[in-house]
């Protein structure tokens, strides 16, 4: 998965070691921001504006990567950002049918479409557990929040998912233990470290 | 990893990243010093708007007191001197959108346009709503003078009154159907002597109003103090630098004052028929002493018709076809006939003494009444050359006191005018904002220059103001609790993501 074991080659001078980090992370940072918004268009704003902080303050970054994804995360759950991202919903009287069990690229459309109704936090808080196999403890840590919040969000949002598309309820596990999606704990990341001189 | 993981990551990796431009190192670091200024400069903004209101109002305060040159005009002050409300508050808006467009240039222009016009709205709004003159920071003091013109406001009922904020003491105070409240008919309007401050003064009926008027009398019991602290009404006599009322010899209503304040003349009442005046009575304020007691030949239910001299040693009072001068410590009164002629208010006496201001209104069945004024002396009754002035005819007219001991100034319908003893023609001093009707000037102003009227004020908020805003800020308050409730209920986390 993601690496921010990243370090600038060149420290001393900003220039050259901030292309050469936008030039070997931009596709992984792309990602996270792209799953955490579910829109292109906002992924871009988000990335741009976490990598415009890191500029700024790149003389100063020990793990520049570190702080971008910090800036990723908090960003992408903000309460102010998250009103001018959020997809409405339109309530129709009648569930659209099902045309049969859905194939690969349906499912992953449908859960594109899923994920882009759920709150930022929820989403936030898939894309940390499922995508970068924080655990949870990691994930609040990363996020600011209690443990039981990234559980209870992690409840929510799964809970949500099956409802938004019951056909990815096979994906999704099983609803009584949501546990059984637990991903593998994941090695420290020290994703907190974002020490500044 | 999990199955859900595996489709998350075969989402992100559909979508290819976009390319970051070369040159977006120096820019992002470009564009965070702008944003830095433009903070700054906002925090500044409003730093020096504050500081200048605070500044020039205390430089305003310490300036000594122009009696003999006119007051200085001061642009800075007069720009500043109205709050939110005035020039300042646009000049504030449009400095704060200029530092906005420059914080949000990067945004695409339909944003960009949008948080602009939507910031402009908000901002007007609060520059509009603002009661007017509501002085957040301060209110004019240090300008002494009468104004050359009085405010209008298009509403008196958000200015602040002398009870709730007291405007120390004035230098006139004004009345009429503009003033007039919907439920209180009596509103005067003061002006404090030493800037545009005004305040209202909400009594059931009218004191300015003359009584009488309508058989031909001009007279009406004076309501100002000779320096404005005191103010007559209805209800007692208020002392307008703390806003309650005078106990002692001015727990009742004077009827004149003595030029130097320190005497008054009230009129003494029928104990069986309140409104039959019987005589009249001269106090010491300073000592509280009664020091003469004159009784009416031919009592009767006006007012006026009496006035003290400058120093308070003589008083004049109308004594049937006679006007009587008694001196007030006792001893033999002179007298002259008086004619059809009426002291002209309890501020008749000149300020050195020798002359009295004389009114006549000419009545006849079913004609118009033109009025006349006449200097007279006051030993004799003669008229003195050049001391004749007629007037027009169906007008209020009120003397206000001496300007000069050979000018006097009088209320002649809307406007207050100058008469010069042998100039035919009065000069104009004031004129009256349309709806006022009845003024009066304290006489200690009179002789002050006149000065360019400032950006009024009208005190802090009134009550009348909080109750109205107090249900509207329950009901945001109310509405933004319920919203957030339903969306927490919804799971949406409510406004901050909580759980």
């Amino acid at each position: 998965m993601t690496d921010d074991a990243w370090v600038p080659s060149e420290p001393d001078d900003g220039r050259p070691g901030f292309d050469e980090f936008v030039r070997t992370r931009t596709a992984a940072l792309w990602r996270t921001a792209y799953l955490m918004t579910g829109d292109r268009h906002h992924a871009e704003d988000l990335l741009q504006i976490a990598l415009e902080r890191a500029a700024v303050r790149w003389n100063k970054l020990d793990r520049p990567e570190a702080y971008v994804r910090r800036v990723l995360y908090t960003q992408s759950v903000s309460w102010w950002r998250g009103r001018q991202r959020r997809v409405k919903e339109v309530l129709v009287d009648v569930v659209p049918e099902s045309a049969g069990p859905p194939g690969e690229p349906e499912v992953r459309i449908m859960l594109a479409q899923a994920l882009r109704r759920l709150t930022p936090k929820q989403r936030a808080v898939l894309v940390l557990r499922y995508y970068e196999d924080y655990s949870e403890e990691d994930t609040a840590r990363l996020m600011r929040v209690a443990v039981g919040t990234v559980k209870s969000q992690t409840r929510h949002a799964l809970r949500r998912l099956r409802e938004l598309a019951p056909e990815l309820t096979g994906l999704l596990g099983d609803p009584a233990g949501p546990e059984s999606l637990n991903p593998r704990p994941h090695e420290d990341r020290n994703d907190d470290a974002v020490v500044t001189r | 990893m999990t199955q859900l993981g595996q489709e998350l990551r075969a989402i992100a990796e559909r979508q290819p990243p976009p390319t970051i431009p070369s040159g977006f190192f120096h820019r992002a670091r470009r564009r965070a010093r702008r944003r830095r200024l433009a903070a700054v400069g906002l925090a500044m903004t409003a730093a020096a708007g504050v500081g200048l209101v605070i500044v020039t109002d205390g430089y305003a305060q310490r300036e000594p007191l122009p009696h003999s040159v006119s007051a200085p005009t001061k642009p800075l002050y007069d720009l500043v001197g109205a709050g939110a409300d005035g020039p300042l508050g646009w000049l504030i808006l449009a400095v704060v959108l200029v530092l906005l467009c420059v914080l949000w240039r990067e945004a695409p222009r339909v944003v960009l346009v949008r948080r602009l016009v939507a910031a402009a709205l908000i901002g007007a709004l609060l520059v509009l709503a603002a009661p007017p003159g509501v002085a957040l920071w301060g209110e004019p003091h240090g300008r002494i003078g009468l104004p050359d013109r009085l405010a209008e406001p298009r509403s008196w009922t958000w200015a602040a009154d002398l009870q709730q904020s007291p405007p120390g003491r004035v230098a006139l105070v004004f009345s009429g159907p503009a003033t007039h409240g919907n439920i209180e008919e009596g509103r005067l309007a003061l002006l404090a002597a030493d800037g545009d401050r005004y305040r209202v003064f909400d009594v059931f009926t009218d004191y300015l109003e003359p009584i009488g008027a309508e058989n031909g009398e001009v007279n009406r019991n004076r309501a100002l103090s000779p320096d404005g602290r005191y103010l007559a009404s209805g209800y007692g006599v208020y002392d307008l630098s703390t806003g309650r009322r005078a106990a002692g010899v001015l727990a009742e209503a004077p009827a004149g004052w003595s030029a130097d304040g320190q005497r008054i003349v009230r009129s003494v009442h029928d104990p069986m028929d309140g409104s039959l005046r019987s005589g009249w009575q001269v106090w010491d304020l300073r000592s509280g002493a009664m020091l003469r007691e004159i009784a009416a030949e031919q009592p009767d239910r006006g007012v006026g018709g009496v006035a003290l001299s400058p120093a308070g040693d003589r008083i004049a009072v109308e004594q049937g076809d006679r006007i009587v001068i008694y001196p007030t410590e006792g001893g033999t009164p002179t007298s002259w006939p008086r004619g059809d002629w009426r002291i002209g208010d309890s501020a008749a006496w000149s300020r050195d003494g020798r002359l009295l201001a004389m009114i006549r209104r000419t009545q006849c069945a079913g004609c118009t009444a033109p009025l006349q004024i006449r200097f007279v002396d006051a030993e004799t009754g003669e008229t003195v050359d050049g001391g004749e002035f007629s007037l027009p005819a169906d007008v209020e007219v009120a003397v206000q006191g001496w300007r000069a001991p050979d000018q006097l100034v009088v209320q002649v319908g809307g406007a207050v005018e100058v008469f010069t003893r042998g100039t035919p023609t009065p000069a104009r001093l004031l004129d009256l904002p349309a709806g006022v009707t009845h003024i009066e000037i304290a006489t200690d102003r009179l002789t002050d220059p006149v000065r360019r009227a400032g950006p009024p004020t009208y005190g802090p908020p009134n009550n009348f103001l909080w109750l109205l805003l107090a249900p509207a800020a329950l009901v945001v308050l109310l509405m933004l609790g319920i919203r957030w409730l339903a969306r927490f209920r919804a799971g949406d986390g409510g406004p901050a993501g909580g759980r």
